[in-house]
């Protein structure tokens, strides 16, 4: 197994977000701002890695009857953790967040892994398999949080970007405008991704 | 009457799918066709209603008084999961006809984030078991509402001249949005 | 039926790990969780009663899901009364948190603690600017809104195009103040 490529093709390849249209609840809901992003990503790597960790190490003990309802088990004891901790040690993070970090817990992508690579192979790939489709998550996110804070608010990260002639595309930061930057990046993608086939 | 504005709150003004994105995976894939959109909303708020319900009892009889509100996530999770193997097989064996026309959607259920947001929200927001039944009754028929008026665009939109990297889920997620726009005029309805 | 005995034993025993865990990982944040809520409502307080933290303390006189009132004491003195209260507002709900002087005659300031408004429109409820007119609002007799520039200290200016959220916030003060009002008579006469 080529190890390399079992880390990177959840970046572009098999992006989660872009191409298996998965995990939608959390990247519409919190890419308002990049800086909710940024803790989104870091929860659900976290979940992620772990889980997959524990998936992959106990996957021989495991009956296949109930495998479903022990990794739903794993998946949301290390969705309590992330929870409280973001709850104890960044509080206004926590809030912003609301029950978005408790809903990892049926984010499709982690329970996705779990069933489709986790539990059938070693721990070094799986470990590798989540962390790149962590980084893929991670750059849906930032990328779709990007655009909505800098044409939503003229800001990024909180820091203001775009001078004050420029008047905020409200619409950007509410949920309609998550729909709208959410299709027209899978339109992109897909569009890059047919040119380069083609070519 | 409080609990009107509660569940014409949850159904129309922070309608579960158009703004708190709660139902996404169900609601692009099984919107293309009408029937089975019906289908699939009256099954999601058949569930939801019950597990909204199960989960707040199992919060406040059994993890407040212990102390083990910790265990809130795992619980909801292995409750509705748990619920929707039950409900498949009572439905399977009390009714055939409607088996066939919900249960291959059932299983799907479970991973719904709108179920289980559903269960966390009435927590959050610190719903009575009353209020809680109006909120998971108001939620489903919500998301059964945009799934519904989602298909009939969809099945519109099949005559129309998509670009081929914008179909499938990318023109799904831009009706969405002109979709949730709409129903941003719903805002201020209640005083 | 082996089978099955192990499909049970497994999943008790990742149960009761998961349990064990999230048992010893709660106690360790659990603290810290609460001194955050602490922390939070003592800088309320502050910002809306000019409460001192070295010096005074506060007592909670009430608290249910949408009305909390606190006493913040100098020593044995009332310094002031800070009441939380919660409404319907365009989108979903306000809970605000305002001080008043002991003899309910005016209002000290008032701050935003929840709100989902409109970013722009609504939500300008949180700024600066609006929540700066709240200080030296009279609170013995009803507040009105009002478009213009407000001609006496009972009337509160609206946010231009968020008229609803405006009129919510009002209505909130109004509200809060004559319960909390009723309920500090009953206590003094007591």
């Amino acid at each position: 197994m080529n190890l390399w490529k079992e880390f990177i093709k959840g970046w572009w390849k098999d992006n989660p977000v872009f191409v298996m249209v998965l995990g939608m609840c959390p990247t519409l809901a919190v890419t308002n701002t990049v800086e909710n992003a940024i803790g989104m990503i870091a929860a659900v790597a976290f979940v992620l890695i772990g889980s997959s960790f524990i998936v992959s190490l106990i996957r021989k003990i495991v009956p296949n009857q109930v495998r479903i309802a022990t990794f739903i088990v794993v998946i949301a004891t290390f969705v309590t953790m992330a929870d409280r901790y973001l709850a104890a040690f960044y509080p206004s993070l926590s809030k912003a967040l609301g029950p978005y970090v408790p809903l990892i817990v049926v984010n499709c992508i982690i329970l996705g892994r779990q069933e489709a690579f986790a539990s059938k192979n070693g721990v070094i790939a799986s470990l590798l398999d989540a962390i790149g489709m962590s980084i893929g998550f991670g750059i849906a996110l930032m990328l779709m949080s990007s655009v909505r804070e800098l044409l939503g608010a003229g800001t990024w990260l909180g820091m203001k970007v775009l001078g004050s002639w420029y008047i905020p595309w409200q619409v950007m930061v509410l949920p309609a405008g998550a729909f709208f930057v959410l299709g027209f990046l899978i339109w992109g993608f897909n569009s890059i991704n047919k040119a380069f086939s083609k070519g | 009457m409080e609990l009107l504005v509660i569940f014409i709150s949850a159904l129309l003004i922070n309608n579960f799918v158009l703004h708190y994105f709660l139902g996404i995976c169900p609601f692009i894939g099984v919107s293309n066709r009408l029937d089975s959109a019906v289908s699939m909303g009256l099954a999601v708020t058949f569930v939801m209603t019950i597990a909204a319900t199960v989960s707040w009892l199992i919060y406040y009889l059994l993890l407040v008084p212990y102390h083990l509100e910790f265990l809130e996530i795992v619980s909801f999770i292995l409750v509705i999961a748990s619920l929707v193997q039950l409900v498949e097989m009572f439905i399977r064996k009390v009714s055939p006809p409607l088996y066939q026309a919900l249960g291959i959607y059932l299983p799907l259920i479970t991973t719904n984030c709108a179920i289980l947001g559903v269960a966390l929200l009435t927590v959050l927001k610190k719903y009575n078991f009353i209020e809680t039944l109006v909120f998971s009754l108001g939620a489903g028929l919500g998301f059964a509402l945009a799934i519904i008026i989602m298909a009939g665009i969809r099945e519109e939109l099949e005559f129309a001249d998509v670009p081929e990297a914008l179909k499938g889920a990318g023109i799904t997620l831009i009706t969405a949005g002109i979709l949730a726009l709409a129903f941003m005029g719903f805002s201020g309805l209640i005083k | 039926m082996k089978e099955s005995l192990r499909m049970i034993i497994v999943l008790t025993i990742f149960a009761a790990l998961s349990g064990g865990v999230l048992g010893w990982f709660n106690s360790y944040t659990e603290k810290r969780v609460e001194m955050n809520k602490l922390r939070d409502l003592q800088e309320s307080l502050q910002a809306v009663t000019k409460m001192d933290p070295k010096t005074d303390t506060y007592e909670n006189l009430v608290k249910e899901k949408d009305f909390e009132v606190y006493r913040i004491l100098s020593g044995t003195e009332t310094k002031a009364y800070a009441i939380v209260g919660e409404g319907n507002g365009y989108q979903d709900k306000i809970r605000l948190i305002f001080g008043v002087t002991p003899d309910f005659s005016e209002i000290i300031a008032l701050k935003i603690l929840e709100e989902k408004e409109t970013p722009g429109l609504g939500a300008k409820i949180e700024s600066p600017e609006y929540l700066a007119q709240w200080s030296g609002k009279g609170a013995d007799s009803p507040l009105e809104l009002v478009k213009e520039k407000p001609k006496t200290r009972y009337q509160v200016q609206a946010i231009t195009g968020a008229t609803i959220s405006s009129t919510t916030v009002v209505n909130i003060v109004n509200k809060s103040l004559e319960r909390a009002r009723k309920l500090i008579k009953k206590e003094e006469g007591k």
